[in-house]
């Protein structure tokens, strides 16, 4: 098993899986399909779909391997994808009434301890997707920001703005470090 | 700043622990993926796209119902009858008459 979160990808990997290797496919992009229902859950905030828009983003991923000859890391890579399929998914809906019913079953599911988790899990609930991926990329899948950078499509430093940015709409005193 | 990472991180872990990954969603789509890739399309895998088709109809509707409202604003266009006498010439023909 490679290490392709943050090292660069085996080209030999991405042509075994070009060639359709299955091993090699499971290497390269099956193993980051938990983050990516993670992060499609953390978008999309619908289980169905967010498995839907993984699978799609897995077939995608899989005609797009070759853009990975230049030996860009697969995780930020396939996150990318993730995410364009997550925008393009809440695009489609565009016509339909707003409706959180996940949102609602996930309140139920869980206990919230004291006031201010409650008020941040609120805070959380309220912020839009573009504002949720910055800060679930980077402060629950711990990706550094230079990855953050690579999912959003902004530099490092755009990232960190991005970040600090939306941790400023759940704590509005907050000051960049 | 620490604190916050944590409660980040706690918030989001309550929303993701209500909706674990399915268990076999990894077998299940890179079996999906290698086998569709092999020209053995597996069920639930990518649905036709119809988006441009859905596109292609509302423009052409749009053409018939404009073509429609033209033909018919041309159909019902009447064509004012030559005048027999236009006011300038009678007076003329009256002045050489006179």
């Amino acid at each position: 098993m490679h290490d392709l979160a943050v090292n660069q990808t085996p080209l030999g990997l991405v042509s075994a899986a070009r060639a359709g290797d299955r091993e090699a496919f499971d290497d390269l992009v099956g193993v980051q399909l938990e983050a990516g229902y993670r992060v499609a859950l953390a978008i999309l905030r619908d289980p169905d779909e967010a498995r839907d828009a993984v699978q799609e983003a897995a077939f995608k991923a899989w005609s797009r391997l070759g853009q990975l000859r230049d030996g860009r890391a697969a995780r930020p890579w396939f996150l990318t994808i993730v995410a364009n399929q997550c925008r393009s998914v809440r695009r489609g809906k565009w016509w339909s009434v707003v409706r959180l019913p996940s949102l609602d079953r996930m309140s139920a599911d869980f206990e919230i301890s004291s006031a201010e988790s409650a008020d941040l899990q609120r805070g959380l609930a309220r912020l839009s997707a573009e504002d949720r991926l910055p800060l679930f990329l980077h402060f629950y899948l711990d990706l550094p920001l230079e990855e953050v950078g690579v999912v959003l499509g902004l530099s490092p430093a755009g990232a960190k703005t991005r970040v600090y940015r939306a941790a400023r709409k759940l704590r509005p005193g907050l000051e960049l470090d | 700043m620490a604190d916050l990472r944590t409660e980040i991180k706690d918030g989001f872990d309550k929303e993701q622990l209500a909706f674990p990954p399915p268990p076999a969603m990894r077998h299940e789509i890179v079996q999906a993926v290698v086998s569709g890739r092999q020209g053995n399309p597996v069920d639930g895998g990518r649905q036709p796209n119809l988006q441009w088709v859905a596109v292609a109809a509302a423009i052409l509707i749009t053409v018939a119902i404009v073509a429609g409202l033209m033909s018919v604003r041309l159909a019902q266009r009447q064509v004012p009858a030559p005048p027999a006498c236009l006011w300038f010439t009678c007076r003329i023909q009256s002045t050489r008459a006179g």
